[in-house]
């Protein structure tokens, strides 16, 4: 077995078995269980950054094993799977930094962290996935693997919350298989193939194939959050802050977005998605997703509940990007995937700041919180601009390449969506800015923790201000070699090349 | 010498690093005059001959860049001479108070932005500084305990988030026909007309909300009027000024725009005039004197521009006009606004900080009442009462709690996992039918 074929098996199980050993810690064993998740993170950094790195030099890795006669278990790294590894790799790193400080001396985190694990490796396996049958493994022990961290807390409303999510993640992945097994029968292939394999296809086969991709998407649609199965999502908030910022940016949404990617280009292709007249409806879904999100968004007292239905709103940007059918707005579509992460990613972390140490989950409660914790509200306040579209952050760069696409498409209806979006995003985070900033505090805060001359824990500081960083740096640096956009653009030459 | 005259163009990079490295409160603790020397980089800048230029390929989205020329050099002397007076006016000995340090940061970062808008060599280098500068400046506005001031910056919170949208848009459709979007390139470009009129158009409106532009000065009488002279003056330098000067970087089109658009410009510039005279003359309202001054004068710059865009020779000749009217306007301000600090300081018209200024209703708001009363003295009635029955209307609509619990109550729906799965599969039974449609249509 060459190098080329095992460094994809080397990432998935980076994360796999440091997760499985956690599983058999103790719950007093601290520092050998963060040790075990800082190495499984470092090391899978480590080994994304050299698979990178062979990318660039022409390498093509590829992992492959028999799973059945005809189908089989394969691990692949292209352009774009490779954009979701890093993206989960860079998010999964500073995530166990922050779950470490959040966690610490609270119960189970020997089990928290095990599921925590597994959730990353499913998230990877999904991502390096080469055809529908892993994907479709990967995407099920992914539900398997978050549910446990959703109902973590154990409460009444955890577990109910789990129990909804399971409905939903299970009704999801069994359209999905069951699509995937109808498609099986008429193509005879799986395998993920830029541009897609179902051109070459009989016309007698167009009707079956337009009610496929309809169940694909509807399949993967769920963990994506599309109106109306984006349901689970508010639920989940009752799990810890690590839980939501790891579902909402790196693992669950973005997995099912990524899910619409890869079912349009690479087994539909862009052209022949368009010849079956899909891609109209799909934007409208995704729209329509975008504007109820916002508006869910703009009516909510909960802090996390909020940025729950920001998400719903958020992750459709990408399935608008791709039903637009145009490279341009592929691009913004693709990018979006990285900057929203990102983005979304420093806003849990500062509600989670702001829970774990004063004791706020409303809004209406962080009157002036910004003289307390400023450098939690400062990473919070480049988060929230750059989800409005602020120049120069990250969801600037998006949100250009998403109205410029849909000009390109002659879609113009889809700016003004953008635009309705943009105000509504404006209309539930500035407020939340202001009670923030120029509001008097209260005299003390309920259920204070003091960290000395620290506003909190370093291990909570510091990764939402890493974040934040991150987003100014993919906003101003948006056209440097390497970043999110290139690689974006690349991928969509890839899927768009004649 | 020759690696001194290379290393020139990083200037224009530390004219807006300066005050942003000065807005770190344990940076500027260590110093005397810390907004002063955040103005140091300009000043150096300011009397550098010629023009300066420096590329940054990866910012943004490529091709972006600052440049010192002709007219960014007039409004670097502007800025120099307002912020150098709004802080020595704010942070002079006697007034400095240890709550002013937080606005000091808010000044300096608003500063920053703004010197970085001044020297922004393209469209989308100027859109994002000077949006940055909004966001910004509206923490100064909003850091004072003046309840009128607060209501002001919420007017003008909502202007600049429309606004923005407004220039996206803008630039957005001028964008699709731009290969370089630098304003030096800009003019010319015969491949921009008939998209020119409407980007112009929407440009104008967009810097309009900003700049407190008549008629959507709504906000400016206000914030003037219940501020300190400083921040009066840090009113004008900011969103003011830097809106106009994205009027002119924008008027790079103007060769290929509609005619129409200059009568838009005409006869807002008029009225602005007209308005700003009746209302800036009546002696009961001496604090917003200075609001009016600037309505006066945006509305000239209105006149100018709409001028310009009607005949493109005589703009020509004249532009460089415009730029030190502006200036002379802006030395003017500054020098009214030391005037009027002394003035406070004397205590003879103090306006304390928390003192309410009412404001008029709004003029609309005045001429829609004297329409009805009008209609009630010549006995219609009928349209008075369908006006007051419409508002009762509007009112119930807008009742928040009403909606807050229809949209409740239809989420309650979604997160039961049998309706939303129900209407998932009617749903995609649609999108089934829709897409066989589309096939074969």
């Amino acid at each position: 077995m060459s190098w080329n074929t095992l460094l994809p098996l080397l990432i998935v199980c980076s994360s796999l078995i440091p997760g499985l050993v956690i599983f058999f810690l103790a719950e007093e064993r601290v520092k050998t269980r963060s040790a075990l998740n800082m190495t499984g993170a470092l090391l899978k950094a480590v080994l994304v950054g050299i698979m990178l790195w062979g990318i660039f030099q022409g390498q093509y890795y590829e992992f492959r094993i028999v799973l059945l006669p005809g189908l089989d278990l394969v691990l692949r790294a292209g352009p774009l799977s490779m954009l979701l590894v890093t993206l989960s790799t860079v998010l999964w790193l500073v995530t166990t930094v922050y779950a470490i400080g959040y966690l610490e001396n609270s119960p189970h985190r020997s089990r928290f962290f095990g599921f925590f694990s597994l959730c990353v490796t499913a998230t990877v396996g999904v991502a390096m996935a080469g055809n529908l049958i892993t994907f479709i493994l990967f995407y099920e022990l992914l539900t398997l693997a978050t549910y446990p961290l959703v109902v973590h807390r154990g409460t009444e409303v955890a577990r109910r919350a789990g129990r909804n999510y399971l409905v939903y993640t299970f009704a999801g992945g069994a359209l999905l298989l069951f699509s995937t097994l109808w498609l099986y029968t008429l193509s005879g292939s799986l395998e993920f193939t830029a541009r897609g394999f179902l051109a070459s296809l009989s016309p007698v086969h167009d009707t079956a194939l337009v009610i496929i991709f309809v169940l694909m998407i509807a399949g993967v649609g769920v963990k994506a959050a599309l109106v109306p199965l984006h349901g689970w999502l508010p639920q989940a908030m009752v799990a810890p802050a690590p839980v939501s910022a790891l579902l909402h940016a790196v693992a669950v949404v973005k997995v099912g977005a990524f899910g619409i990617v890869r079912v349009v280009y690479d087994v539909y292709g862009i052209e022949f998605a368009s010849s079956l007249g899909l891609l109209l409806p799909l934007a409208i879904v995704a729209s329509v997703t975008i504007i109820y999100g916002s508006m869910r968004a703009l009516f909510q007292t909960d802090l996390k509940r909020m940025l729950a239905f920001s998400t719903v709103s958020q992750v459709s940007y990408i399935a608008l990007g791709t039903a637009l059918g145009e490279p341009v707005a592929a691009i913004g579509g693709m990018v979006h995937l990285v900057h929203q992460g990102v983005q979304k990613i420093t806003l849990f972390f500062c509600a989670g700041n702001l829970a774990e140490t004063l004791g706020i989950h409303k809004i209406s409660e962080m009157r002036g919180v910004g003289r307390r914790m400023p450098w939690t509200m400062l990473a919070f306040s480049v988060g929230a601009l750059g989800m409005i579209g602020v120049p120069p952050l990250a969801g600037f760069v998006s949100k250009w390449y998403l109205a410029s696409g849909a000009l390109d498409a002659g879609q113009g209806w889809v700016v003004l969506v953008l635009a309705a979006s943009s105000l509504l995003n404006a209309a539930y985070f500035l407020p939340i800015l202001y009670i923030a900033w120029f509001k008097k505090p209260p005299a003390t805060w309920p259920e204070e923790r003091k960290f000395g001359n620290r506003e909190t824990a370093w291990a909570l500081l510091l990764p939402p201000l890493a974040t934040a960083l991150l987003t100014i740096v993919l906003g101003l640096l948006a056209t440097a070699p390497l970043s999110p956009l290139q690689w974006a653009s690349f991928i969509v030459e890839l899927e768009f090349a004649r | 010498m020759s690696a001194i005259t290379a290393a020139l163009p990083l200037l224009l990079l530390l004219v807006p690093a300066a005050p942003l490295l000065m807005a770190q409160p344990a940076l500027r603790r260590r110093l005397r005059w810390p907004v002063q020397l955040a103005l140091l980089p300009a000043i150096v800048l300011l009397f550098m001959p010629g023009s300066l230029s420096i590329d940054l390929p990866w910012v943004l989205l490529g091709d972006s860049g600052l440049a010192f020329d002709g007219l960014s050099r007039w409004w670097l002397a502007m800025s120099i001479v307002a912020w150098g007076a709004a802080s020595v006016l704010l942070y002079s000995s006697e007034n400095a108070k240890h709550g002013d340090e937080t606005q000091r940061s808010w000044l300096l970062l608003s500063m920053a932005a703004q010197l970085a808008a001044v020297l922004a060599a393209d469209l989308f280098s100027f859109f994002a500084f000077s949006s940055l500068m909004g966001y910004v400046f509206y923490g100064l506005l909003a850091f004072s305990a003046n309840a009128q001031l607060h209501r002001a910056g919420r007017v003008y919170l909502v202007f600049l988030v429309i606004a923005d949208l407004i220039l996206f848009e803008s630039i957005l459709i001028v964008g699709r026909s731009l290969d370089d979007f630098a304003f030096a390139r800009l003019a010319g470009d015969s491949a921009l007309s008939p998209e020119a009129s409407l980007s112009l158009l929407l440009a104008f409106f967009g810097f309009a909300l900003r700049a407190a532009i008549w008629p959507l000065h709504l906000w400016l009488p206000g914030a003037i009027a219940s501020s300190r002279p400083a921040i009066g003056l840090c009113i004008w330098i900011a969103p003011v000024a830097t809106g106009l000067l994205g009027m002119l970087r924008w008027m790079s089109l103007a060769e290929v725009a509609s005619p129409r658009v200059a009568v838009l410009l005409l006869v807002s510039g008029a009225v602005a005039i007209a308005y700003a005279m009746k209302r800036g003359l009546s002696p009961e309202r001496p604090q917003q004197a200075t609001a009016h001054i600037i309505i006066a004068a945006s509305g000239i710059v209105m006149l100018a521009l709409g001028t310009g865009l009607a005949d493109a020779g005589l703009w020509k000749r004249y532009a460089g006009i415009l730029p030190v009217f502006i200036v002379g306007v802006g030395i003017g301000l500054t020098l009214l606004s030391i005037i009027r600090a002394w003035l406070e300081r004397s205590s003879r018209h103090a306006v304390p900080e928390t003192a309410p200024v009412i404001c008029d209703p709004s003029w609309y708001e005045r001429w829609a009442q004297a329409f009805i009363q009008k209609l009630r003295h010549l006995g219609l009635v009928s349209l008075p009462a369908l006006r007051t029955s419409t508002l009762n209307c509007r009112d119930k609509l807008w009742q928040r709690e009403k909606w807050w619990g229809r949209l409740d109550a239809g989420e309650q729906y979604f997160s039961h996992w049998a309706f939303a799965i129900l209407l998932a599969v009617i749903l995609s039974i649609l999108l089934v039918i829709v897409g066989l449609y589309s096939h074969s249509a």
